[in-house]
């Protein structure tokens, strides 16, 4: 079926086409939608950080609070005036109250998680919050959907505010233009200046970093640090012994990441170890040996020091000061690791093989 | 440094000849999107078939474009009787906004001068390669490196090499950083929507408007500093759509050749994504439907085919070539086919639901934009058949990458444990969505303009047509 544009300002033609069918359609289409989102947040699959999520969408979450009045308003005017249907009554009063109290509860937890801690929620009860926000569009839907009630009742009588504004919406034309305005919106108000204030901080970043230009990682400055670290204090043809990549050691146990700061160093992966030794002449070594502390158990360590013998090692702390000691006991360097200003220890270890 | 700007210049005066649309804009874009793509293409086949450094790479391959312009410019002073080498150079008048535009990018560039490499994955794998390249290394050695690690062992073989190529030139010859080859990138992806859009009869304000949510979108400025491939790949793959475009209107062969180009250089930079066959039907559909003779059409689908596709041949061969089993990640069409079918069981289907509608999030509503335009597309008229067979296979055109990548993640997802791990690249891999649903956007608004006749306020004069 295909029609010219004047044929759209045609009542008849939508009547016809909104019929009960379609009335029916969207009411299932709806709960269809709702029932997806509920299942998404409940789903206790997925994990990402929540505090950062709020923080970038703080002025999307506040629109969203702005908005309930406004559209809480529309739907009194719709069920009120317009709907003697009473089984669609029913619906909508389910649907908003549904809505209005999943929208509670979502603040309800939201402000328990800034009570605790970033992710309470997700570890103690498994509910993601972030999609929540799903709600939002659904919003716009009900808007949609009350419109499409004001028509179907309007078209008997043709007057006043409320036909012009359905008749505004039945534009497409103008349909058009507000879909523009929305992404509009959402592209330069919603989005933007968490774009701009994120790239002032990297540019802030590669100004001030104190490193090597072709070595700063604006985006993990931290890494960057450790990584030059080494690099100083290791020569060209060393070989650095890594812990085995994990989520305990997520960066510097990662070859492929570290080896941008440390080519052409050989980089061994502890697990590798002896492979390496098999295969390497005894008589040229020049091993390092990285230590750290794990990032998820804080009783865990790299190396295992009971196993190896300590020419002399070097700590980095954070503001880029280095220290280094000869002939230091296990406990000592235990205790520097507990340190939480060291960032990352080196050894240079005494002979090759000491595993 | 030198060298690296005489080879743009060259490609900017070649695009010039052969375009032969005076249109400063359309020039610069092609030249800097053909320019990059043939130093992470050359480059990379030189250094590992016939060892010429990285270093030296530029300076031969600006004396060959020298030699090829000038070889131009005889066969065009020869087919043409009042040929004059000056008429080539005349613009057309910019605009005040262009003007703005084009000083934007200008900054954006220069910028990227000073900005180092930015981005988990240039660190772990584009630009590492870079800087192993620029050491002397080839790229079959890269093997040896990664012998004593515990889990990467073939993570420098995952992508084609274009970036890493291009950074590797951009290193040998004195760049200290190659960042702004990216808002170069981006700048081709926003002119040729321009273009395409301002082709259309609307008003400037809504040319403007419609340029915004794509110029402006998060998805795409986040990368403009940051040394992914996902931006190169957008905008080769917007090349190849652009110029298909062009070839369908105009029937120039250069336009097709620069199609091919642009999608041979799009699997170069990613091919994990099977993105590329959805471009390719494209191309082949519009090269179908333009008016020339069936001998004709079939020898010019026949280059696209070949052109496009070369590179990834070219890849996989140099792969299996040095020995490396990279996986499962280039099935045969059977085994695909079968996979597909073990994974539509329930609560796979539900799971792959849920990831794609999670990673869609960001851009849904680009997704609504779309569904509500195709609609209204079904219900209005237009007598410009051009624009509706442009329109109506973009709209396809669209459906087919959504589908291709919802099949490819059901591929995924019974071939591989982590691909539920990866909901923000595949996301990236669905950027061809924002330029392709705008550009989309702006040929209904004109089709709704057009039957309207508005002025460029925006307000209804006059309605033309029959009255109900």
């Amino acid at each position: 079926m295909s029609i010219g544009i004047n044929q759209l300002h045609n009542m008849k033609f939508y009547k016809q086409l909104l019929g009960n069918k379609m009335m029916l359609l969207m009411k299932a289409s709806l709960l269809l939608i709702y029932c997806f989102n509920l299942l998404l947040i409940f789903r206790p699959s997925i994990n990402v950080k929540f505090g950062a999520f709020v923080l970038e969408n703080a002025f999307f979450v506040g629109l969203m609070i702005l908005s309930y009045p406004l559209y809480l308003g529309l739907f009194y005017i719709v069920v009120k005036k317009y709907l003697l249907n009473s089984k669609n009554l029913i619906f909508i009063i389910v649907f908003a109250g549904l809505n209005i109290g999943l929208f509670i509860f979502s603040w309800i937890l939201q402000i328990l998680e800034r009570l605790y801690y970033p992710n309470y929620i997700y570890s103690s009860i498994h509910i993601y919050i972030p999609y929540l926000a799903v709600f939002s569009y659904l919003e716009i839907m009900i808007i949609a959907f009350s419109t499409y009630v004001f028509v179907q009742k309007k078209l008997k009588k043709d007057t006043g505010f409320i036909t012009s504004f359905s008749k505004f919406l039945l534009d497409p034309y103008k349909i058009v233009s507000l879909l523009l305005l929305v992404v509009i919106c959402k592209v330069v108000v919603v989005d933007l200046p968490g774009v701009i204030v994120n790239e002032l901080r990297q540019q802030s970043n590669a100004i001030n970093m104190n490193i090597e230009f072709k070595f700063r990682t604006t985006d993990m400055p931290l890494l960057a640090e450790k990584g030059v670290f080494i690099r100083q204090n290791t020569p060209n043809d060393s070989t650095i012994v890594i812990p085995n990549q994990s989520g305990d050691y997520p960066d510097i146990g990662n070859q492929v990441l570290i080896r941008y700061f440390l080519f052409p160093r050989t980089l061994v992966s502890y697990s590798k170890l002896n492979d390496y030794i098999n295969d390497t002449p005894s008589n040229y070594c020049r091993m390092y040996t990285l230590v750290s502390r794990s990032y998820v158990d804080k009783n865990k360590y790299f190396p295992d020091f009971s196993r190896i013998k300590i020419k002399r090692i070097l700590f980095l702390e954070s503001g880029g000061k280095i220290g280094e000691y000869q002939n230091l006991r296990q406990a000592d360097i235990l205790n520097f690791l507990n340190n939480d200003n060291v960032l990352i220890g080196l050894i240079e270890n005494q002979e090759c093989s000491q595993f | 440094m030198f060298t690296i700007l005489i080879i743009f210049l060259e490609f900017f005066t070649l695009s010039t000849l052969l375009i032969k649309r005076h249109n400063l804009l359309i020039n610069l874009a092609t030249s800097s999107l053909i320019f990059l793509g043939m130093l992470g293409f050359l480059s990379f086949i030189l250094r590992e078939y016939l060892g010429i450094s990285y270093g030296s790479f530029p300076n031969y391959f600006a004396i060959f474009l020298f030699i090829v312009v000038l070889l131009t410019l005889l066969l065009m002073r020869k087919g043409e009787t009042n040929f004059n080498f000056k008429n080539y150079f005349q613009f057309e008048k910019i605009e005040r906004f262009e003007m703005i535009f084009l000083l934007a990018i200008l900054i954006l560039i220069i910028v990227g001068f000073f900005i180092p490499v930015r981005g988990w994955d240039a660190y772990s794998l584009y630009d590492s390669r870079a800087r192993f390249f620029e050491s002397g290394m080839k790229q079959s050695d890269l093997a040896s490196l990664s012998k004593y690690d515990q889990t990467n062992n073939l993570y420098y073989f995952s992508y084609p090499p274009m970036t890493s190529a291009i950074h590797a030139v951009l290193y040998a010859s004195g760049f200290s950083s190659p960042t702004f080859i990216y808002p170069m990138f981006y700048f081709s992806v926003l002119t040729m929507a321009y273009v395409l859009v301002k082709s259309l009869r609307l008003p400037k304000i809504l040319i403007f408007l419609t340029i915004i949510p794509l110029a402006l979108n998060k998805l795409l400025i986040t990368q403009i500093y940051a040394s992914y491939t996902n931006l190169p790949m957008l905008a080769f793959q917007i090349g190849c759509f652009f110029y298909a475009i062009m070839y369908f209107r105009e029937n120039r062969s250069v336009y097709m050749l620069l199609s091919a180009l642009s999608l041979g250089f799009s699997n170069w930079t990613r091919n994990l994504e099977p993105t590329y066959v959805a471009f390719l039907f494209f191309s082949i559909f519009l090269i179908l439907k333009t008016k020339s003779k069936k001998v004709h059409k079939i020898i010019v689908t026949v280059l696209f085919l070949l052109l496009s596709v070369a590179p990834r041949i070219i890849w996989n061969n140099y792969i299996s070539s040095i020995a490396i089993n990279i996986g499962e990640i280039f099935p045969s069409i059977p085994i695909l086919l079968s996979r597909l079918l073990d994974s539509t069981y329930l609560s796979n289907l539900i799971d792959v639901t849920f990831f794609v509608y999670e990673a869609l999030f960001p851009v849904l509503i680009y997704v609504v934009i779309y569904f509500v335009v195709s609609l209204i597309y079904i219900f209005v008229k237009t007598k410009n058949r051009e624009n509706e067979t442009i329109a109506l296979s973009t709209m396809l055109l669209i459906i087919f990458l959504f589908v291709i990548m919802v099949a490819g993640t059901l591929y995924f997802s019974v071939t591989f444990a982590w691909w539920d791990q990866i909901p923000g690249s595949f996301l990236r891999s669905n950027l061809p969505l924002i330029p392709l649903t705008m550009i989309l956007f702006a040929f209904i608004l004109e089709k709704l303009v057009n039957g309207k006749k508005i002025n460029t306020f925006g307000k209804k004069e006059k309605v033309l047509g029959r009255k109900n």
